[in-house]
């Protein structure tokens, strides 16, 4: 394990200087700014507003980090063949894949810190008061960014970064729409094509057990179980593509 | 310390792929302590060779064996120090941060490794450039820093793939002595280049591949036992030039008070010799031509 860490530590060192990096965290928090000014416009729902921005722009945030960061991490690794210096060296390929993904998850984490700490600023300008239940939609997010950064990696292992970054918003669009599949099939239990449609929804993820966003800005009611489930699905989900990645790896040809 | 039996690796290239071989059966053994340079023209597969050791790509067939473990085992690799033809690092790290990351993945202490490291920054001519970020770094500094994080576990086997290349000719030097003072602590050391004079001046024993396959081993010191070639006399007179005899096995040149004779083998050079003192002539030089490295790698490439 102490590979993974090291190989983490140095893969946040990295990140966190990345120019790009740095790029979405101030286009998130311009978002998370402007919303200042947007909930200026509405009568009463001013500060569903700024939440409602808040915890979007920290989605997207996580979607561009995925795309941006988390796609070029492993593919320039080996592209611009730093891999060899790594692989070179007394540890197994999946602790490089862990360590990168870990290292970059830091960096997610210590961003997504920044910006909460933003949206609670604002929120207080407005609300005079701080909304602790947001946390657990931010912590939700975190998950989902992880989900969708794991994607990224896998693409990257076997793919092009271009094609990669499409494969990514696919799965992202259609992680948040996968639910209406199994709906289809409920609605629909004739249909022909239902077991191809279970087989999809069982494989592509389902995002929308990360969004609890409507929930927390309406402080609706939500089952007790549903973060913790929602948390469970991610790790077990996130476990399963880097072990996948891993394996690409474990018999790649690095040229 | 190094062994390669049976060693092939195929690319396949292509929509219909088509297995192109990239190494033939390849055996080489390399004893500890040795410094053994791995010549070829581009593309006759040195820097595959050394990937296929690195586990980096595997073979089709084959074994690799490093001190008698296989190369596919991760602690084989914690006996080697690589340097990879274009060390490519983390930009955004500084020097000082590479080495530690380094360092670490080998697990070494921290106390360690702190000391060590402006130490080799010394070594290879980086001293002072700890704090300087890898992107603001010249391809001489990155090979540099490439050579002093292959020593930073102190290797018993170095693997250094064209290590003289982007050097200027301080650098040059500087990683020659540094590659020699690594031969007298008795460090196996294996490279490949592309410069023979290097090769020349510090290896034991060389390998020629050419396509893929090892055309030709040969111990270093043993080539310069070889034969020579010709013999070059040059000598001045005080007397006029006398003038050769018809028989005269060599040719001679003529010049103002100074002739200059080329002979086929040592013992023509000897009565040479005898026939300019006989004559009164002075030698100023007496050089035999031998055939040398770039003469055999040249020969075995035509061949």
């Amino acid at each position: 394990m102490r590979a993974v860490w090291v190989i983490a530590k140095n893969t946040f060192q990295e990140t966190i200087r990345d120019r790009v990096m740095y790029n979405i965290l101030f286009f998130a928090i311009f978002i998370i700014a402007i919303s200042l000014v947007i909930s200026g416009w509405s009568l009463n729902q001013q500060v569903k507003l700024i939440k409602d921005f808040g915890l979007a722009a920290m989605s997207l945030f996580g979607l561009l980090i995925a795309i941006f960061v988390g796609i070029r991490l492993l593919y320039q690794d080996m592209e611009r063949k730093t891999i060899y210096m790594l692989v070179s060296k007394p540890i197994r390929r999946w602790q490089i894949v862990v360590g990168k993904y870990a290292g970059l998850a830091l960096t997610v984490f210590a961003n997504l810190v920044v910006m909460t700490i933003s949206l609670y600023v604002v929120d207080f300008l407005i609300e005079r008061q701080l909304d602790w239940g947001l946390l657990a939609g931010i912590l939700l997010i975190f998950f989902e960014i992880l989900l969708v950064i794991a994607w990224a990696f896998l693409f990257s292992s076997f793919t092009s970064p271009m094609l990669s970054a499409v494969l990514t918003v696919l799965i992202y669009v259609t992680g948040h729409l996968s639910p209406a599949l199994k709906l289809f099939t409920q609605l629909h239990p004739e249909n022909a094509s239902n077991k191809f449609l279970l087989f999809l929804y069982a494989i592509l993820p389902n995002l929308e057990n990360f969004n609890i966003k409507t929930a927390l800005v309406e402080h609706l009611r939500l089952p007790e179980l549903t973060a913790p489930s929602a948390l469970l699905y991610g790790i077990a989900y996130t476990g399963i593509l880097l072990i996948i990645t891993s394996l690409i790896l474990e018999k790649r040809n690095f040229k | 310390m190094l062994q390669l039996k049976h060693v092939n690796k195929f690319y396949s290239s292509g929509l219909f792929p088509k297995k192109i071989p990239a190494i033939q059966d390849l055996n080489l053994e390399i004893a500890k302590g040795e410094v053994f340079a791995f010549l070829g023209p581009n593309g006759a597969g040195k820097t595959t060779t050394i990937k296929l050791i690195l586990n980096i790509i595997f073979p089709d067939s084959g074994e690799i064996l490093i001190d008698g473990i296989p190369h596919s085992d991760k602690n084989s690799r914690r006996k080697i120090g690589y340097l990879p033809d274009q060390p490519y690092f983390y930009e955004y790290l500084t020097a000082k941060e590479y080495l530690a990351f380094t360092a670490q993945l080998y697990n070494l202490p921290r106390s360690e490794y702190q000391q060590h490291i402006p130490k080799l920054l010394n070594l290879v001519g980086l001293g002072g450039k700890e704090r300087l970020q890898l992107r603001k770094f010249s391809r001489g500094m990155l090979q540099r820093l490439g050579l002093a994080q292959a020593l930073i576990h102190d290797p018993e086997l170095l693997i250094l793939d064209e290590p003289m290349t982007g050097l200027d000719p301080v650098g040059r030097k500087q990683f020659r002595d540094i590659i020699l003072s690594l031969k007298e602590k008795g460090k196996t050391i294996f490279f490949s280049s592309h410069i023979l004079s290097d090769a020349e001046i510090i290896s034991d024993r060389i390998g020629i591949l050419n396509k893929g396959q090892l055309v030709r081993q040969a111990i270093l010191s043993e080539l310069y036992d070889i034969k020579v070639d010709s013999v070059e006399i040059t000598c001045r007179w005080k007397e006029p030039i006398p003038s050769a005899q018809k028989d005269f096995p060599w040719t001679k040149m003529d010049r103002d008070h100074q002739s200059i004779l080329f002979t086929k083998n040592e013992e023509e050079a000897e009565e040479a010799i005898q026939w300019i003192l006989k004559n009164k002539g002075n030698i100023v030089s007496v050089t035999p031509h031998r055939k040398n490295l770039e003469d055999i790698f040249m020969e075995e490439l035509n061949n």
